[in-house]
């Protein structure tokens, strides 16, 4: 897929991308979606906390950006787009107050089930830091979900995928001045929930 | 500064957006005010514990089915569409180019390299050319299979009559098949194949190609020998079956 765009060897931008899944181009489609899903997902999964609900609300934004990719008239960035798509949908699953119940914090998941308890020391993991890991995770989990939905969004498209103020106005379709004033709220709320851990 | 006017312009500092002279004046202030430097500290180590917490979280998320499934939600099934092999064409016609093109920089010696090579090693010369040039170009799996063989009686370029009155005369180069342009950028030539040694024809009765794999065919002049030649572009799809006939 990669292919020269001006003097460096660099994937296609999405615009290209754009054009060429609105042609009906499968592979495209591929790319944008291999792109975009660990990025999204960051930012979902911190809205939701729930793996399960975070890879539904992330297979529904793919489904809903291209199936209305015809629409996509590049007024805005692909970008900005797919995440108020995505941005959408985890705040109205917030809203709804989610599906599923929300999960334990663990640091563990994902390098090995077993690697708790006895075999722990075997694996390389401390279990008395894994406790503590476990418990500041889920304190900072506990610190998000004071937030609504949306200071939640605004300090997670910050923190996490690092867009700018403008960016995220655009994503949330809200004002500068508004996105600047639920960054500061929620930034103080977060370090005041966490000023134990701190 | 005064430490409400720091206040005020925290967030814009800690996320790097103030302009030069407002940025020196807050790191100015907060270099002789602990209690908002211990505000900046506090923030960046919550930003840390934020972002790890939600990248540990979503790291355990299995995202492998993904694709699948919006996929098949989008009523997109696995063939190749025609953009996407027009596309991988495209790619291997560029890279046939570039072959040719670096063969006659070097004065077209690595071409009569191979072609002499051809002609000491017989099929088994082939073969091994054919890999050395495509595996650059082609992550590759070959299928070869002779249909029709005939003795070999000329080697190199060879003289054949055009047609059947032998009015004119017509040299044709031997070109091997990799350093032919394309597949379908084939040259047309006036060519009356020699009769068969073997009258026994061999036909294949079934090639099953997968998406992703392009069949080509053409005749060798030299052997007289039809090659299917199939390449697989790395789908990983297997050829699933090939068979010859008598």
């Amino acid at each position: 897929m990669a292919q020269d765009y001006g003097d460096r060897r660099l994937d296609p931008p999405d615009g290209v991308l754009v054009s060429q899944a609105q042609a009906g181009d499968r592979e495209a489609v591929q790319t944008l979606l291999e792109r975009y899903q660990r990025r999204l997902l960051a930012v979902i999964v911190g809205m939701v906390r729930n793996p399960e609900d975070a890879k539904e609300i992330l297979q529904e934004t793919f489904v809903r950006t291209f199936r209305s990719l015809e629409g996509f008239k590049g007024e805005s960035s692909f970008y900005t787009w797919i995440y108020r798509i995505a941005m959408n949908l985890a705040i109205d699953h917030q809203r709804r107050g989610g599906k599923r119940p929300l999960v334990e914090f663990d640091e563990t998941i994902g390098v090995k089930e077993d690697a708790v308890g006895e075999g722990s020391a075997i694996l390389g993991v401390d279990p008395f830091k894994s406790v503590r890991s476990r418990e500041l995770g889920r304190k900072i989990f506990e610190a998000i979900e004071s937030l609504t939905p949306d200071h939640r969004a605004v300090i997670l498209l910050r923190e996490i995928d690092g867009l700018s103020y403008e960016e995220i106005s655009e994503v949330l379709d809200c004002s500068l001045g508004t996105v600047m004033s639920r960054l500061h709220y929620a930034r103080k709320k977060l370090q005041t929930r966490l000023q134990e851990m701190l | 500064m005064t430490c409400a006017e720091f206040e005020a312009s925290f967030d814009q500092y800690v996320d790097d957006t103030l302009d030069a002279s407002m940025a020196d004046a807050c790191s100015c202030h907060i270099a002789k005010c602990r209690p908002c430097d211990r505000e900046v500290t506090r923030w960046q180590q919550t930003r840390i514990l934020l972002s790890t917490a939600v990248a540990d979280l979503a790291t355990a998320v299995d995202v492998s089915s993904v694709r699948n499934d919006v996929f098949a939600a989008l009523g997109l099934d696995q063939r190749e569409d025609a953009a996407s092999i027009e596309r991988r064409r495209s790619a291997i016609r560029e890279a046939a180019y570039q072959r040719d093109g670096d063969s006659r920089r070097s004065g077209g010696r690595r071409a009569q390299r191979e072609a002499a090579s051809m002609r000491r090693s017989g099929f088994g010369g082939f073969v091994r050319f054919a890999s050395a040039a495509t595996v650059s170009a082609v992550t590759a799996a070959a299928a070869v299979m002779m249909l029709t063989a005939g003795p070999t009686t000329t080697a190199g370029p060879r003289e054949i009559a055009s047609n059947s009155s032998n009015s004119s005369i017509k040299r044709v180069d031997f070109v091997p098949p990799w350093s032919r342009k394309a597949f379908d950028d084939s040259v047309a030539v006036d060519y009356t194949p020699p009769p068969l040694a073997r009258p026994n024809v061999s036909d294949v009765h079934g090639l099953e190609a997968a998406p992703g794999q392009l069949v080509s065919t053409w005749v060798q002049p030299r052997t007289n020998a039809r090659v299917i030649w199939v390449e697989d572009r790395g789908l990983g799809a297997p050829i699933r079956m090939a068979g010859l006939g008598k």
